[in-house]
């Protein structure tokens, strides 16, 4: 009896090992989504409404999910309450420390942080240009990992639950 | 020894031919194959001291 409730835990277990390596990968694409729909407001708010940074980021902030919400809330209030500090520092600074690194890769942290350099400074339509190049890589990096997770999710599951059994099988 | 060790070794052969397809298809192959060959090693560690302990029984069956 002892044995089968054993062999029943390790075998969820591992299968939840892979539901979990599987999921992470659904919420990446989830993040990467969301940063995208928050770059796109922010192109409507410089483009459209030409409001300054601090208040597209604070009306911005209002429209998406946490924890993108909060960071940019952040940010815009740093770039009004330090203004010895340049924006890129800000928000590179922002970006790695109140962001879910653990979700998005170490690239994708580093170019989203790296975002920040070409926004305030140039004019409206250099700026719009950078925000349309931002966009196309995370057009890039959606379509990639829609890819992988079509592929690998799958994989996940069945390697999580199989390599659950032969766990089971090998010490039984 | 006992017959468990026949229905563990085939247990273990259908998991990791399963495995290895799933590998394969996913594009995987040297990971499929080190599971292939991570199985024969598992199930050669069951079976080579059977086999010795077969050669055994002959030796001193017929006193060699």
């Amino acid at each position: 009896m002892l044995k089968i409730i054993g062999s029943l835990i390790v075998i969820f277990s591992s299968t939840g090992i892979g539901l979990k390596l599987c999921s992470k990968l659904y919420q990446q694409n989830n993040e990467l989504m969301s940063i995208k729909k928050s770059i796109i407001y922010l192109r409507g708010e410089i483009e459209y409404n030409i409001t300054n940074l601090s208040d597209a980021l604070y009306d911005i902030s209002d429209k998406i999910a946490e924890p993108l919400g909060s960071t940019y809330r952040i940010i815009a209030h740093e770039i009004q309450e330090k203004p010895d500090k340049t924006l890129g520092e800000i928000w590179k600074q922002n970006i790695l420390n109140n962001f879910r690194p653990c979700i998005l890769n170490v690239n994708q942290i580093e170019r989203f942080s790296d975002f920040g350099k070409s926004l305030g400074f140039l004019d409206k339509s250099m700026q719009v240009n950078n925000i349309n190049l931002f966009l196309i890589y995370l057009d890039d990096e959606i379509n990639e990992n829609l890819t992988k997770q079509k592929t690998n999710c799958k994989l996940y599951k069945y390697l999580g639950f199989m390599g659950g059994l032969l766990i089971v099988l090998i010490f039984i | 020894m006992d017959v468990n060790i026949i229905f563990k070794i085939a247990a273990v052969g259908i998991l990791v031919s399963v495995i290895s397809q799933v590998l394969k298809q996913s594009g995987r192959e040297e990971h499929a194959f080190l599971t292939s060959l991570a199985g024969l090693i598992l199930v050669l560690y069951w079976i080579i001291p059977c086999i010795y302990e077969l050669f055994e029984t002959i030796k001193s069956l017929f006193s060699l």
